[in-house]
């Protein structure tokens, strides 16, 4: 449940107007105005951090908005905040041009930086961190050591699925949230957010499903059976023929290890031009097609006439798998 | 760290809040309306009751000022016939006070008859009254005592003292004897001083045995009729 903007419960547009003038003729008064509305309001905020930029999203009414704000360069690397008084100057004044007070942030991390994996054979009803034990950490091949690795079990399917941190990178990112003097309320990943979102989509639980996604410097392939990821791989091929045959290559063999005759349906978050010259990536002869390209959710822009403003097909399926408060 | 059942969703602070003692998942957010709206239904509330409470004071006061104006009439009247009462009252009293007077003069007035026999019967025969003075709440009397020598003389003039001091309406030693001087041979003249206590009243026996039969009547009569003598 969200909170609509103080300024906004005030229906009528004229009495906005008036408020606003005269705290511009009285600054002195401004403050104890954002204290009240920050006292009464209380509002979620998703903040979608990618290599490049911040995505910042929030309901107001029923309709969703965002804005986005860029990196200076070399920020964020790997996932990992370099820059993190930049970042958090960052965000505070994008919350504070978007009119947002009473904030409570919910993060989303890039697909960088951040581990996974799907533990099989376990009820996830009755499973959870403590049940594993070194061995079993050292049996998945986890890169992350148990003392320093923030990690959470989420149900994906009927299976558990594991995705955890460096705890450097999450107290990282939660300085900078401290540094905008901000509340934060949650940490989710890109990934499972977008997959989420994703998996809205029913027709996706049965099927096998090749997901295709930017990274910091390449592209993800991430390969579902039944709605559990199976294989998550990351290609650094810049030219777009280069990169068709390399997926169509990896899914084969996929296929060919998992065995089965599943019809392939292929999401492609990427960039439209990319979308354009994969196209013949797509069999329809092997019953392949092509899923997630055109959603019917959207947030809306706060600054519709930006050409550069446009949320990435990887950021809308992510805030779309946000949309759900799951600690109401 | 807490068993809890995996959830669909993800939150990487979980771990994090657990570590720091909190619990695994943060509050649930309160909207505008879920804050305020129970403090503003029970505002609306209190408000409701304690206007309807001023309205039913209104209406009370409005009602009892219908019933002050029906009973305003009434109460001048009730005022008029108070101060009536009140006159009347004191009117009352005054009559009352004046017939007491009148009824107590009426029986303080000594009788003459019966004043003169108890003189008589207080007197030995040796004693000759020359004159007896009265007064409210004295008599003064002069005579003379007959005395074969003046020893004598003394003595009758002591027994004229002692009857009169055993008289209900003489105080004790409520005789005293002023003068007394031999006048001639077997004569003694005395002046005698005799206080009375007004506040000793004669009884009726006491009037009838002295002869004031009337007096005694009267007394009789005025008690019957209520009069406290």
């Amino acid at each position: 449940m969200f909170d609509t903007n103080l300024l906004d419960t005030l229906k009528n547009p004229v009495m906005s107007l008036l408020i606003a003038t005269f705290l511009t003729a009285n600054p002195q008064l401004q403050i104890l105005w954002f204290g009240l509305r920050r006292f009464i309001t209380v509002r979620r905020v998703i903040a979608l951090v990618s290599p490049h930029r911040l995505v910042c999203c929030w309901q107001e009414g029923t309709s969703w908005r965002w804005r986005s704000g860029r990196w200076p360069p070399e920020c964020v690397h790997k996932g990992v905040p370099l820059q993190r008084e930049a970042i958090a100057g960052l965000l505070a004044d994008l919350l504070l041009d978007c009119n947002l007070v009473g904030v409570q942030l919910e993060l989303v991390l890039p697909p960088e930086g951040v581990h996974w994996c799907v533990l099989e054979g376990l009820d996830p009803q009755q499973f959870n961190e403590a049940d594993l034990s070194a061995a079993d950490w050292l049996k998945l091949g986890w890169p992350l050591e148990a003392s320093n690795r923030y990690i959470s079990l989420c149900r994906c399917a009927d299976q558990a699925l594991v995705v955890g941190l460096p705890r450097s990178t999450l107290q990282a990112w939660i300085d900078v949230v401290e540094l905008a003097d901000l509340p934060l309320r949650r940490i989710d990943w890109v990934v499972t957010s977008a997959f989420r979102g994703l998996m809205l989509n029913p027709g996706l639980c049965s099927g096998d499903l090749a997901w295709v996604f930017p990274d910091e410097t390449g592209t993800r392939l991430v390969l579902f059976r039944g709605g559990v990821p199976e294989l998550d791989c990351f290609i650094n091929v810049d030219e777009m023929a280069l990169l068709s045959l390399e997926l169509r290559r990896r899914v084969a063999a996929w296929q060919t290890h998992v065995g089965g005759s599943l019809p392939l349906a292929w999401c492609l978050s990427l960039p439209h031009e990319s979308i354009q010259q994969l196209q013949g990536l797509i069999d329809p002869d092997r019953q392949e097609s092509v899923v997630g390209t055109a959603m019917s959710w959207s947030p809306i822009s706060l600054l519709p006439d930006c050409e550069e403003d446009e949320l990435s097909p990887l950021e809308r399926l992510a805030l779309l798998g946000m949309r759900e408060d799951i600690y109401t | 760290m807490n068993r809890s059942p995996v959830r669909s969703e993800l939150d990487l602070l979980r771990q994090r809040r657990l570590e720091l003692g909190l619990t695994a998942n943060p509050p649930p957010l309160l909207s505008l309306q879920r804050l305020i709206l129970p403090s503003a239904a029970l505002g609306i509330v209190l408000v409701g009751i304690v206007v309807s409470l001023h309205a039913l004071a209104l209406k009370r006061e409005a009602a009892l000022q219908r019933q002050l104006g029906r009973w305003q009439p009434m109460e001048l009247e009730m005022n008029q016939l108070k101060a009536r009462l009140k006159r009347t009252d004191e009117r009352a009293k005054t009559l009352e006070s004046t017939t007491a007077g009148i009824a107590a003069r009426l029986v303080s007035i000594r009788s003459g008859s019966a004043f003169l026999e108890q003189l008589r019967r207080s007197t030995p025969e040796a004693v000759r009254l020359q004159s007896v003075e009265v007064q409210p709440a004295q008599v003064r009397l002069k005579g003379v005592a007959q005395s074969l020598g003046s020893i004598k003389g003394l003595r009758e003039i002591n027994a004229l003292m002692l009857n009169f001091e055993a008289l209900p309406g003489v105080p004790e030693a409520g005789a005293s004897l002023r003068l007394a001087k031999a006048e001639q041979e077997r004569l003694l003249s005395f002046n005698l001083d005799v206080q009375i206590d007004p506040a000793v009243k004669t009884t009726t026996d006491q009037l009838v045995d002295l002869g004031a039969i009337g007096l005694a009547r009267r007394l009789l009569l005025l008690r019957q009729l209520g009069f406290s003598l």
